[in-house]
């Protein structure tokens, strides 16, 4: 890993991925002058340039924005803080990253705002924080949302509480409107989920855990999309789980509610089926559903039902892994492996032009964000990915301060091999 | 075959048609045993275990101490009613401290689902699993079945319905594998809010009405209603429950054939079940606990015997 100090770098022989540029697929020479993208071609370019990136066999993708990330800062520095979380990001080639207020205290007002705008100064992904929608995330009043969105908010979410008050959200969704920013929602009707881990299914009985229906996130995302529309606002639901969501979404995009909404990547992976063995490192919220919902989250990724894919990440010391199924704290430590886990998993269903819109040039239309494609004259905001690269991910190559990742002390393939952010440049 | 499968008795799931056989075939020559005028044998002379019961338990604790002194173990007993969670320590460090003393098996009651799968996985000795939350409860099924055994011969084609808290039961999952794996049909019998949802996928039929559970059956196993386990009210009142699931003579004596009642205690007469039910001769509920000492003896030996191997 090494950070690039050269004011002009070509990355050569790269494989362009960009859905919106007329180079897409083609293999092209990429050269960058002090941040900003000043030559693409398919012929080699000549530069006088010392810092030369061979990206032959080589992916060259716009940046990636994740929308769902926690980065445990403050409150929770064990975990992780905002520059591991930053530099965790970047090596799987985000460039941006969406900061979730599940912090303590609260990430709710302007001041708290500005310390991670600060920081994110100092590290290669641009940081956009989500302030808290209502005060501590306890769901009653709404925060100074206006405040937070002029200090650089993106958008507003309650973290995994979701809202239990209608009246509430409505509230929110109204106020929202003059104050801009992304309305996020994690669908959940606690009541239906007191106390479950996982999700009631035929798989999940034989393990005696307390099981959630997927009626918990479905029933909530019917009245959240009834609130939406009533409101006539932009509402965003994050990490949806189950089929049933994907088609309510579908018809309620149908009808011209401005609904949008993203899936982590794990549950596009896993089931169910993987708490069978009691590995909490698969103890995640929403949690994994069946088979015939992977296929129907997938399919939405597919048609554009669902907008985006997240890497849900949620850093968990071990303390609070390893322990017994029902004691164990919720969350995939979901940045770093990001690349490979599609790479590996999902590259034969989701194509790369999909993989970039759904996390890259969507993400960031949804944010109000400038397109980042690559283009001559466009900030470099890129990453190369190697396809066939292998790795180890473990404590060695770990750039995250948890290891709660099911894929943890294995070999990986598909990885990152430089990510540029204007002035910031890393190569792994 | 003379050897169980596993190394550990987690529950009932992983267990085979053969170790079952071969826990009843031990059981019965313990029993024997337990009806001489010495009922102690040196089988587990210098073994150590320890009984590790972080949830309330009275009838399984005693049933595993005897049964392992009556093999010749040496035992401590480990007891709390929180969970190691609450006090700061975790369970593996609890039970490596444990084990730090040379100790080679841990018998452990857990409020915790998978607690023992857990435990088996992280620390260095053998596991038996004395009942780990909503979960299992293997040594319980093992006597159930036993018990059936005893007093009706072969499980196969026997009906046997379970009564009560299904959602919140150990005892009905471990019942459930167990009596299958035996060839017994299985039904299971209460109010709509106390079944899971997705049941069926383990092959048994159920039913919302107790007299008709009971005219199906050979076998009634009634639980125990745990008021405990109930985070929220699943039905109105006990009064209610027992108009509509409380077991009576009333039922039984209508009937025109054999049938065997049973119950895992502590029994809540007059509640699911009256006393006069449970008085009477098709109860066999003191013969499960009697039972219960010879099973976790056969259990016992069995698993001390796989580590020998």
């Amino acid at each position: 890993m090494g950070q690039l100090s050269d004011n002009t770098i070509l990355i050569t022989r790269g494989t362009l991925v960009d859905p919106s540029s007329d180079l897409n697929r083609q293999t092209v020479d990429i050269l960058i002058e002090k941040g900003v993208i000043t030559q693409i071609s398919k012929k080699p370019i000549r530069s006088n340039s010392e810092t030369v990136f061979d990206a032959k066999g080589s992916y060259v993708l716009p940046g990636m924005c994740d929308l769902r990330c926690q980065l445990k800062d403050p409150g929770y520095e064990h975990k992780e803080d905002i520059r591991s979380g930053a530099a965790a990001a970047a090596a799987s080639g985000f460039t941006s990253l969406t900061i979730q207020p599940a912090t303590d205290p609260v990430i709710q007002n302007k001041s708290q705002i500005e310390y991670i705008k600060q920081i994110g100064e100092q590290v290669l992904p641009d940081l956009l924080p989500i302030g808290a929608t209502t005060i501590d995330m306890a769901g009653q009043d709404i925060t100074e949302m206006y405040d937070m969105r002029q200090a650089g908010a993106v958008g507003f979410s309650n973290g995994d509480n979701g809202y239990q008050s209608s009246g509430t959200l409505t509230r929110a969704l109204l106020y929202g409107k003059q104050v801009g920013g992304l309305i996020m929602s994690h669908a959940l009707d606690a009541d239906l989920s007191v106390g479950a881990s996982v999700n009631e299914s035929a798989v999940t009985i034989h393990t005696g855990l307390k099981q959630q229906p997927d009626l918990a996130e479905t029933s909530q995302i019917k009245k959240e999309i009834d609130i939406a529309a009533y409101a006539d606002a932009s509402m965003h639901f994050s990490h949806i789980s189950s089929a049933k969501s994907v088609d309510l979404i579908r018809k309620a995009k149908k009808a011209g509610i401005k609904i949008t909404c993203d899936v982590s990547i794990w549950h596009l992976v896993y089931t169910d089926n993987a708490i069978l063995s009691y590995d909490t490192n698969f103890k995640v919220t929403p949690p994994f559903r069946g088979e015939k919902d992977r296929k129907a989250l997938l399919k939405g990724i597919i048609d554009g039902t669902i907008d985006a894919i997240v890497s849900d990440h949620n850093p968990q010391n071990i303390e609070n892994k390893q322990v017994e199924f029902d004691y164990a704290r919720f969350g995939i430590n979901g940045l770093q492996s990001f690349y490979a886990l599609y790479n590996e998993a999902l590259a034969d269903t989701i194509d790369l032009e999909t993989f970039v819109t759904r996390t890259a040039h969507t993400p960031r239309r949804l944010l109000g964000l400038n397109h980042n494609s690559i283009a001559k004259g466009n900030k470099a905001n890129l990453w190369v990915a190697n396809p066939s690269a292998k790795w180890s991910y473990n404590k060695a190559s770990n750039l995250s301060k948890s290891e709660n990742n099911p894929l943890f002390n294995t070999e990986l393939t598909g990885k990152c091999v430089l990510t540029i952010n204007g002035a910031h440049q890393i190569s792994y | 075959m003379t050897r169980l499968s596993s190394n550990h008795l987690l529950g009932l799931k992983n267990l085979t048609p053969e170790d079952i056989a071969l826990i009843f075939e031990t059981a019965d020559n313990f029993k024997a045993i337990l009806n001489r005028p010495i009922k102690k044998v040196p089988s587990l002379r210098d073994i150590t275990i320890a009984n590790v019961f972080f949830e309330n338990s009275t009838r399984t604790k005693i049933s595993f101490e005897l049964a392992e002194k009556r093999l010749s173990a040496d035992i401590v007993n480990f007891s709390s009613s929180n969970s190691s969670v609450t006090k700061g320590e975790t369970l593996i460090d609890t039970v490596n401290n444990i084990l730090s003393m040379k100790v080679d098996m841990v018998v452990m009651r857990h409020p915790a689902p998978g607690a023992s799968q857990f435990l088996a996985k992280h620390v260095n000795a053998q596991i038996i699993n004395a009942g780990d939350g909503t979960h299992e409860h293997p040594t319980q099924a093992l006597l159930d079945a036993y018990s059936i055994r005893e007093r009706r011969g072969s499980l196969k084609g026997k009906k046997v319905v379970i009564v009560g808290d299904i959602l919140h039961s150990r005892v009905a999952l471990s019942n459930i594998y167990c009596l299958q794996k035996l060839g017994a049909e299985v039904a299971v019998c209460g109010p709509p809010t106390l079944i899971p949802k997705y049941i069926d996928a383990l092959g048994v039929s159920i039913t919302h009405n107790l007299r008709e559970a009971i005219e199906w059956c050979d076998v009634v196993n009634m639980l125990r209603i745990q008021m405990e386990r109930q985070d929220t009210k699943y039905f109105p009142s006990l009064r209610e429950y027992t108009m509509q699931y409380g077991l009576t003579m009333e039922h039984l004596s209508k009937l025109d054939k054999e049938i065997t009642v049973m119950h895992p205690g502590p029994i809540n007469r007059g509640v699911e079940i009256s006393s006069e039910v449970a008085d009477s001769d098709h109860s066999i509920i003191l013969n499960q606990v009697e039972n219960g000492v010879a099973v976790r003896m056969a259990v016992l030996y069995l698993l001390a015997a796989q580590k020998e191997g």
